[in-house]
């Protein structure tokens, strides 16, 4: 960093599919900080980018519709506008839907911030007839606006030359607000001059926020200005008397409640700058987007699509994957070879290289490609919009089940991971449907049990490999349905929350916005394979290694005593002390499972070897049975960690822990002994 | 005239056009079947009688009308996947409405849509 940078903040505000991602991508070229905001679960992500001396902390604050007090999003937003004061907050405004997003940019005028008005995606209003005078709209809002293409990356420099521009003060800006009529104007005067007069009691409230803005909000029935006010005025309760005088009247004067009349006004705004700035075409265009939906979402057609859509991930995950699986696979036995071929001594070293390292990560390192191609799919169904659509599409099954459609969507991103599966819950305004969401989700087969399922199938049902991991992800899917159902009608009883979701427009996605998307994601898997795999892998080649002079992975080892001792749980199920040995492994990490096979067994180099040592202890019966457990049993240590996150419960955490145990003894047992009744032993 | 009565926003055609009046509360939903005393005063500020207060409605309306879903605005049916969800444009934006909403947000459709108003599709 250079000595004289000056280090400004940036914050992105916009609404949900305003592009403000792709706008967050191009100015920091896509290296990024994800992190949480304090206390909550909401990813905050944070870049650098820089101009003219200047070094930009640029934030990607949540997308919103409003800056109301009802979600959790929304409070983010506020609270960090009006508590962090960003030096800059750049408005991205999706030109294609100008006038709804210009409800929020009237709400971020209100808290009196420096800000840009970022023009977006102004080709694709272009194209449905819609222009806008760009200046005009400018003026008209007392702001810079500069038109941008997030993704064909245009005025990206322009929005940073725009920021420094308004940090030197060179830019026109003009204070502007939406102007509430005669009546409300007069009521926030007048509760504007009680606090104004209650500053001592309000404090740095009236520093934080203004008083205009306090008193809009208390009008607004706001909730938590109205509580955070009346803590710091104490006993004092002249505000409030106030406040419902003003209530009162309004009420008398509108016949409806105030939060209407703002809210109407504040469209009411928007219309007029709309009517002066912008110029249609058509007044309501049928767009390519709709035509698209006429067949996608069809009633007849909507569903086969989405299952051949589907197929279609599940098909190139698989086909595509195996290609670089293989490179990968014999570079690691190269790799292994070299190792035992040129390390002679000591001995130990060459185990643990060969045995612990090699074996264990190098037997999960194969299945990066699947892993990516699958993240690859999913972030694909994201970008281009369908994802919304699949939620429209499954919402009848999932209204069956007591969710709805919304609900969809973090179990089909669950098969990429569970980990951000469980948070892409947050989008669910119902408790109890996240609840529920989040004691399924787990069970939707995540790529970290594809290794599992491709070891076993390989050794066991060579023949039909893609239909016996099918059968495996079918049965997840389904036990996920038959649970929610359950948890529905005896844990959370009730309706389930109304639905409503934008449908964003179709879009093409970006090659670079799309591989980004995916690396956040996938990168993840690469990281866990070089800490927590790596690290499961050795402490296994320690168990299995010692006590010193006995055979390695043997009966007599560590491992093996653990094994011993835990055998009697799995007995039932057919399996022997190595799966129960594997299993408690693989509750840190699914993956793990493979590893300590290939660790246990020392022929971690070489997967034929290992699958001809699985066939001496497992049957084809058992082998299914061990995958189905696999599947079921306990989600692995990072889902375990952000279940609890965001139920906020050890109790919860400790139920989602607990019933999977139960259900995968019970699944696996009943395929084993249904198994052997109908003498399918082996 | 029977074709400016409002009705559930459920109960119309793919391709219908009409225009947002109010959400309603369950309690009304599919009881009355005259039309609701929808005031035409269009001036600012004078919105008397297009909301109607009752219950559960009240959070929900709110929520609406911040994601746009606004009284007064027009709204075309894209999609109506009866008894499921129901896809709408309002403006230049597009909504995914579960059934339980689509039943509460009533509409007036347009006079020369194929389908009378009033009548269930099934």
């Amino acid at each position: 960093m250079a000595e004289d940078e000056r280090e400004i903040q940036v914050a992105l505000a916009g609404n949900p599919n305003s592009g403000k991602t792709t706008l967050f991508n191009n100015l920091t070229g896509g290296r990024q900080h994800v992190g949480n905001w304090p206390g909550v679960t909401v990813e905050k992500k944070e870049g650098v980018a820089r101009q003219d001396g200047y070094r930009f902390k640029v934030v990607d604050l949540p997308g919103t519709y409003s800056l109301t007090a009802y979600s959790l999003e929304e409070a983010i937003v506020r609270d960090f506008i009006t508590r962090e004061k960003p030096d800059v907050v750049v408005d991205i405004v999706d030109a294609s839907n100008i006038e709804r997003n210009l409800y929020l940019t009237t709400q971020l005028m209100e808290l009196d911030v420096p800000m840009l008005l970022a023009l977006n995606m102004l080709d694709v209003a272009e194209s449905r007839g819609i222009s806008i005078n760009v200046e005009l709209l400018g003026e008209l809002l007392g702001m810079p606006v500069i038109p941008t293409v997030g993704h064909r990356n245009r005025g990206t420099d322009e929005i940073k030359a725009a920021v420094v521009g308004a940090i030197r003060g060179e830019l026109p800006f003009r204070d502007i607000q939406v102007f509430y009529g005669k009546e409300v104007e007069e009521e926030i005067r007048k509760l504007q001059e009680i606090i104004e007069l209650q500053k001592g009691l309000s404090g740095e409230l009236v520093g934080v926020y203004g008083s205009r803005w306090l008193a809009v909000k208390l009008l607004e029935d706001d909730e938590r200005v109205a509580g955070e006010l009346s803590s710091h005025a104490g006993g004092d309760s002249l505000l409030f008397e106030a406040l419902e005088k003003s209530r009162k009247h309004l009420f008398s004067i509108f016949g409806q409640d105030i939060e209407t009349v703002i809210v109407d006004y504040r469209y009411g705004f928007v219309a007029g700058v709309a009517r002066e700035a912008v110029k249609r075409e058509h007044e309501e265009p049928v767009t390519a987007s709709d035509r698209i939906d006429n067949i996608l979402t069809n009633r007849i057609l909507g569903f086969p699509f989405f299952a051949f859509f589907m197929w279609l991930m599940f098909f190139l995950t698989f086909f595509l994957g195996k290609f670089p699986m293989h490179w990968i696979d014999r570079l690691i036995r190269g790799l292994g070879n070299m190792i035992s071929t040129n390390l002679t001594s000591p001995l130990w070293l060459r185990s643990m290289l060969t045995d612990g390292v090699v074996g264990g990560v190098g037997s999960v390192l194969v299945f990066i490609p699947q892993i990516f191609i699958i993240f690859l799919c999913i972030s694909i169904l994201e970008d281009t919009g369908y994802m919304a659509r699949a939620a429209f599409i499954m919402d009848r099954i999932m209204h069956w089940l007591g969710l709805h459609g919304k609900s969809f969507i973090p179990m089909v991103m669950g098969f990429g991971c569970n980990v951000p599966a469980v948070m892409a819950t947050r989008t669910l305004e119902s408790e109890k449907d996240r609840m529920i969401t989040i004691l399924v989700t787990p069970l939707m087969s995540c790529t970290a049990r594809l290794p599992v399922y491709a070891l076993f199938t390989a050794a066991f049902f060579a023949a039909n490999q893609g239909t016996v991991t099918f059968s495996l992800y079918l049965m997840g899917i389904i036990l996920a349905v038959v649970l929610a159902k359950v948890f529905r009608r005896f844990l959370f009883p009730g309706e389930s929350e109304p639905f409503v979701m934008e449908l964003p427009p179709y879009r093409v996605p970006t090659l670079r916005g799309t591989f980004i998307h995916m690396w956040e994601r996938g990168s993840l898997f690469l990281r866990k394979a070089g800490t927590i795999i790596l690290a499961g892998s050795l402490v296994i080649w320690v168990l299995s290694y010692f006590p010193p002079g006995v055979a390695y992975g043997s009966e007599a080892s560590l491992v093996g005593k653990l094994g011993l001792f835990l055998e009697p749980l799995v007995k039932p199920l057919g399996f022997d002390w190595r799966a129960a040995a594997a299993l408690l492994f693989g509750f840190i990490a699914k993956e793990i499972v493979v590893s300590t096979y290939g660790t246990m067994m020392g022929v971690g180099e070489n997967r034929a070897a290992l699958s001809t040592s699985l066939q001496s202890v497992f049957t084809p019966l058992t082998a299914y049975a061990f995958m189905a457990f696999t599947l079921i049993y306990t989600p692995c240590l990072a889902t375990v960690a952000v279940v609890k996150k965001e139920t906020g419960s050890w109790r919860w955490t400790a139920f989602a822990v607990g019933y999977s145990l139960a259900l995968a003894w019970l699944v696996a047992f009943a395929i084993y002994r249904f198994g052997l009744m109908f003498g399918l032993g082996g | 005239m029977r074709s400016n009565c409002a009705m559930p926003l459920a109960f119309m055609n793919p391709g219908q056009e009409g225009e947002l009046v109010e959400v309603r509360g369950m309690r009304h939903l599919f009881r009355d079947s005259e039309c609701a005393p929808v005031h035409d005063d269009k001036r600012r500020g004078h919105w008397r009688g297009r909301f109607r207060h009752s219950d559960g409605g009240h959070g929900l309306e709110h929520r609406l009308m911040h994601m746009g879903l606004i009284p007064g605005h027009r709204v075309r049916v894209i999609q109506n996947n009866a008894p499921g969800p129901i896809i709408i444009a309002v403006k230049d934006s597009r909504y995914c409405l579960g059934r339980g909403i689509a039943g509460r947000l009533m509409v007036r459709p347009d006079d020369e849509g194929h389908n009378p108003a009033g009548t269930p599709v099934p």
